[in-house]
């Protein structure tokens, strides 16, 4: 008791910083890019590539270093007795460098097999969620924004992670309870509605499962959800006449790394209100030396809203904990009218991702 | 004094080989308050005592990853956004080779002489960076910036190329409005020799700006057919160009430090800016007095309405006089001050300014103090 009250005290005040059992680490991407060509959407956004849905890191026709710039760090201190803090600071370039706590929880571990966490952190729809700002470690400079569309992706709540090992197989997952009130969504207030809009997902509950052997490794996601949305204030009315609608979100990945060979797999869906949103990715790369050429085809498909982007890069390992990347997209969108987002679009990016 | 802490991973268990690396945490602080006199107003301060207007915390967080690469992250918190953290400076840093280096990410945008460290308050003696001056509404630009150093026999050169974009707000008719800057191409050269530096800085960038301040305005002659003149008033893509020249010595105890800027966009109302501060100070042990002049000299683009239409209603007419000449400005500034090292890592500061409008005779007074550490 007397330890943890002494780890307290030091982290509140920062000049004694040096004795307290805090671990800092950080990632950084600096990444520039331009739209070479792009339809646009008349009337409502000219050539634009849209990079990131959630913090709408958009690329114009002048080059921005912005939209995939970030900066995070993070602190993790270790409480003994198996409790630990975690925070995490991360500034986006999209969102003008503006630091905040993406992450922000306490772990205990309660056995060898079974953690449980409280406070903020990532949502785990997707396969890369987790890790999605960390962007050294995957093979693109991005994840595909088709994909990744979702407005919400982090919540605060309590969760529960698990780790067996089955003879080859590796079995872990992941179950969580939570909630996220965003009194100002990015993505839907700067971008789609160009007015205030707060974005409830509540009584949120989800599950991940993953299997891990050797060269394979499967992923299993649910999450079921309720969204609340007021727009300006007012609150939305959905299809059947109340303000709260139910979405449920599942998905399953499939990656593959043999013999120099990387394949990546991913497909989801979301259902609201009777629709289904429905998104899909497939990567193929192969390691060469420190050179790993790779191509990346996402989809999304709705009643509605209907988009796709081919692409093809390469990620340089020019360092141990480095990597420098070079990627060319083509977007399609063939929305219906109304529902287009960002218009067709050829661009082109590059840039840094470093872990230390 | 900086702390050195062993990093270990990021928390996360997909990716593997990264060994740890170094991570080292400074930072600084300013404290100041400062009261203008009674119904004056002069760098946000007015007549009641604000604590917050220059008072500012930063954290800076550097990794050295070996292999030539290194990183650094600026947390900086103002009183005036209410210490709202953001990252000031966010960049990659590979040294080239022994004199030159890259740097990528968000960084300073190299106009000034004390551009690098201004909300470093202890790295000079002022109690701010002279403001006539230093009033470019932007600091950073996020891209790419090529260093080289080198000595010619004892002068120390140092050049610096820079590349890049800034999106962010600008301050038009005292109001922040959505920016960009694109393009940005510049150059800084600084030699100096023992106890005498010369600097010199050259940039440019395609200026735009949505003013809702300019728009009304703009719409109404678009709609009359007068889109030239609109041209000549919007930031439309302008052209911007900033020219800054910078003289230090530091001989025998005596502070002599001295800018001159001229700063203008093509083709749009913002007036031709010619600005210069020249500040003598003398150490006297850990006591340093200082006196500095600033001067403003803005020209207004008068052609701009000359080529109006006689027949236009007159209140069109005067209102694009009013914007265009609403630029012309003509002040000086005194400031008297003194640092005090009462500690090897902070300093106290005091100073006393009074500016003068020269068209308007309008006079403000500002008294501030505080201090600047490091640690």
């Amino acid at each position: 008791m007397k330890k943890v009250l002494l780890v307290t005290a030091i982290a509140a005040c920062f000049s004694s910083f040096a004795q307290a059992e805090i671990d800092v680490s950080g990632f950084a991407s600096v990444a520039g890019g331009k739209v070479l060509s792009g339809s646009g959407v008349p009337g409502f956004v000219g050539p634009t590539f849209l990079a990131t849905y959630p913090t709408v890191a958009v690329y114009e026709e002048e080059w921005s270093f912005k939209p995939d710039s970030k900066f995070g760090l993070q602190f993790s201190a270790d409480l003994t007795e198996g409790l630990s803090a975690t925070a995490q600071l991360v500034g986006r370039g999209a969102d003008d460098f503006d630091a905040g706590f993406e992450w922000a929880y306490l772990s205990y571990e309660v056995n060898e097999h079974w953690t449980v966490q409280a406070g903020k952190k990532r949502l785990p729809l997707y396969y890369y969620s987790d890790f999605f700002d960390v962007s050294y470690a995957y093979l693109w400079i991005r994840p595909p924004a088709d994909n990744y569309t979702w407005q919400i992706f982090n919540y605060t709540g309590i969760n529960a992670q698990f780790n067996y090992q089955l003879s080859d197989w590796t079995l872990s997952g992941n179950i969580y309870t939570g909630s996220e009130d965003d009194g100002s969504n990015k993505l839907l207030s700067d971008y789609f509605f160009k007015e205030p809009v707060r974005e409830i997902w509540e009584n949120i509950i989800g599950g991940v499962l993953s299997l891990n052997r050797d060269w394979l490794d499967l992923r299993l996601t649910y999450m079921t959800y309720e969204n609340r949305r007021f727009i300006n204030d007012q609150p939305r009315l959905w299809n059947d006449g109340t303000d709260t609608r139910r979405g449920k979100f599942m998905g399953f990945s499939a990656n593959i790394d043999y013999n120099n060979w990387i394949l990546l797999s991913e497909i989801n869906r979301l259902t609201l209100e009777g629709d289904d949103f429905d998104t899909y990715l497939v990567s193929a790369g192969y390691r060469v030396g420190q050179w790993t050429p790779y191509v990346l085809y996402s989809d999304f498909d709705s009643p509605g809203e209907i988009h796709s982007t081919s692409s093809v890069g390469v990620r340089w390992d020019f360092h141990s904990s480095a990597a420098f990347k070079l990627q060319y997209d083509d977007v399609t969108d063939d929305s219906l009218a109304g529902s287009e987002v960002a218009g067709d679009s050829k661009a082109i990016s590059f840039g840094v991702d470093l872990v230390f | 004094m900086n702390k050195t802490r062993l990093a270990t991973l990021v928390a996360l268990t997909c990716y593997a080989g990264v060994v740890g690396a170094e991570v080292t945490i400074n930072g600084f602080a300013s404290i100041k308050a400062g009261m203008a006199s009674n119904g004056d107003t002069l760098y946000g301060y007015t007549d009641d005592i604000d604590f917050k207007n220059e008072s500012l915390f930063a954290v800076q967080v550097q990794s050295d990853l070996g292999e030539k690469l290194s990183v650094t992250a600026q947390l900086l918190a103002r009183g005036v956004n209410d210490f709202d953290a953001e990252f000031e400076w966010a960049f990659l840093t590979y040294q080239i080779n022994e004199s030159w280096r890259l740097n990528a990410g968000r960084l300073r945008t190299p106009f000034y002489k004390y551009s690098d460290f201004r909300d470093v308050g202890y790295a000079y003696d002022w109690l701010r960076t002279p403001q006539s001056v230093y009033d470019l509404g932007f600091n950073t630009i996020e891209g790419l910036s090529l260093y080289h150093s080198t000595s010619f026999g004892d002068i120390q050169s140092n050049l610096q190329f820079v590349f890049g974009a800034y999106d962010g707000d600008a301050r038009v008719l005292g109001t922040q409005a959505p920016a960009q800057i694109d393009q940005i191409t510049g150059i800084s050269w600084e030699l100096s020799q023992d106890w005498i530096a010369f600097r010199l800085a050259y940039l440019v960038g395609d200026v735009s700006i949505q003013s809702a301040q300019l728009s009304g305005l703009t719409n109404t002659l678009n709609t009359l057919g007068l889109t030239a003149v609109s041209k000549d008033i919007d930031f439309d893509k302008d052209q911007g160009s900033f020219f800054g020249l910078g003289l230090n010595i530091d001989r025998n105890d005596w502070l002599l430090v001295s800018e001159y800027t001229h700063v203008e966009v093509k083709d749009s109302f913002y007036a031709e800016q010619d600005s210069y501060y020249v500040s003598l100070g003398h150490r006297f042990g850990s006591y340093t007095p200082y006196v500095s002049f600033e001067k403003d000299d803005d020209a207004a683009k008068p052609e701009i309405y000359a080529r109006l239409p006689a027949q236009l209603p007159p209140q069109l007419t005067a209102g694009v006089k009013g914007l265009v000449d609403s630029q012309f400005f003509d002040n000086n500034t005194w400031n008297l001050g003194l640092r005090y090292d009462f500690h090897p890592s902070a300093a106290f500061k005091v100073q006393y300014s009074w500016a003068e409008d020269q068209t308007t005779k309008r006079k403000d007074n500002l008294m501030a103090l505080g201090v600047d550490l490091v640690f």
